[in-house]
């Protein structure tokens, strides 16, 4: 059967807030892809989104991803209690710019860990762009209900948009 | 198009009362498009605006001896107002790049014709809220190629400072023409 692809929810924002979620996630797909087109009100060029899988505090997250800031590349290693998505664009990028991503979960229904990849990078008309190939792993075995995404300086701005789909 | 109710996993043809509840998939194909062996260019053009996001699926080799760069413009727009970043390897070095105030958006990873025949490249394409006047259309690029003994892919990034809807793109080599095997697919994501 050919990948079919279904619109769980989108969340626009309309004025600026703090935190998107997405709760009751069907349990009938067999992975779930999260994309989002994203920028903080933070003054800095990037900023981070603080990712959680179900209940906000329930398990850890351990990251290892590879970055690219358009001179350098680095990569780093983290073990923290929510998945750190980074980076999209603050509000010190060029006006107007949005960061982009993807978050692939694979078996989001299944009994064991849940591993997932990200595509994540920031634009801007200047240095400092940031662009992250990440994996990620939360340790807990049950299956995903929800999501919240929080904003790392505080507030996402308006037209920011998360779209959840569930892939067949 | 069979469409499976997620309640009880059938598929169904019909949404006559009766059936299980069934949705539509959210994944559409708009157009899709060939090399010709004797053109630079491609282009998807009239794209409607009812879709959320954009995605392009293709694969593709160059008719030129070397390595070439891919590059993109949308709504044919030749102004300096595109700037792209890349995070990209070839086996056995890692690189990031960035260019500014550009008149495309430019990517990595091409095939080209002194690799063995039938290599191809293989790269996806993510825009965001094309059709969203309130924001700059930051494209989500991801792909290269693999030679058996040589390569390069990467995450590549670009902007294009336009609050205009995207109703047509161009993808041109660097060098030379889309080879007659080079393929292409406009999805539309809702």
């Amino acid at each position: 059967m050919a990948l079919q692809l279904f619109k769980i929810q989108s969340i626009e924002v309309a004025s600026q807030a703090s935190s998107v979620a997405f709760s009751n996630i069907p349990q009938g797909y067999t992975d779930l892809k999260l994309v989002g087109s994203v920028r903080s009100a933070v003054g800095n060029i990037g900023d981070f989104i603080y990712y959680y899988l179900n209940t906000p505090g329930t398990g850890a997250y351990t990251q290892r991803l590879i970055r690219g800031d358009g001179s350098s590349i680095s990569s780093q290693a983290n073990s923290v209690s929510y998945y750190p998505l980074q980076f999209v664009n603050g509000s010190g990028s060029t006006a107007n710019t949005f960061g982009s991503f993807e978050l692939y979960i694979p078996n989001y229904t299944g009994n064991a860990q849940k591993s997932f990849s990200v595509d994540i990078l920031s634009e801007n008309n200047s240095s400092g762009a940031y662009m992250d190939l990440q994996v990620g792993l939360w340790n807990q075995t049950a299956a995903i209900t929800g999501m919240t995404l929080a904003s790392g300086s505080g507030l996402y701005v308006a037209n920011s948009t998360f779209t959840l789909y569930g892939v067949l | 198009m069979a469409i499976r109710s997620l309640k009880s996993g059938t598929f169904s043809r019909s949404t006559m009362v009766g059936n299980p509840i069934i949705m539509p998939g959210s994944y559409e194909s708009i157009a899709s498009a060939t090399g010709t062996g004797s053109s630079n260019t491609i282009t998807f053009s009239s794209i409607p605006s009812t879709y959320t996001h954009l995605q392009i699926r293709f694969i593709g080799r160059s008719s030129t001896a070397a390595s070439s760069t891919i590059t993109m413009s949308l709504n044919s727009d030749s102004g300096s107002n595109y700037a792209n970043h890349m995070l990209y390897g070839e086996g056995s070095a890692m690189y990031a790049a960035q260019n500014t105030s550009q008149t495309f958006m430019r990517f990595y990873g091409m095939s080209y014709s002194s690799l063995t025949s039938g290599i191809m490249s293989a790269h996806v394409i993510d825009i965001l809220d094309y059709a969203n006047t309130n924001k700059y259309k930051t494209t989500r690029i991801l792909g290269g190629f693999d030679a058996n003994g040589s390569g390069e892919q990467g995450l590549f990034s670009g902007l294009w400072m336009s609050n205009t809807a995207v109703t047509s793109i161009n993808l041109i080599t660097g060098n030379g023409n889309w080879t007659a095997d080079s393929q292409f697919a406009l999805y539309g994501i809702a």
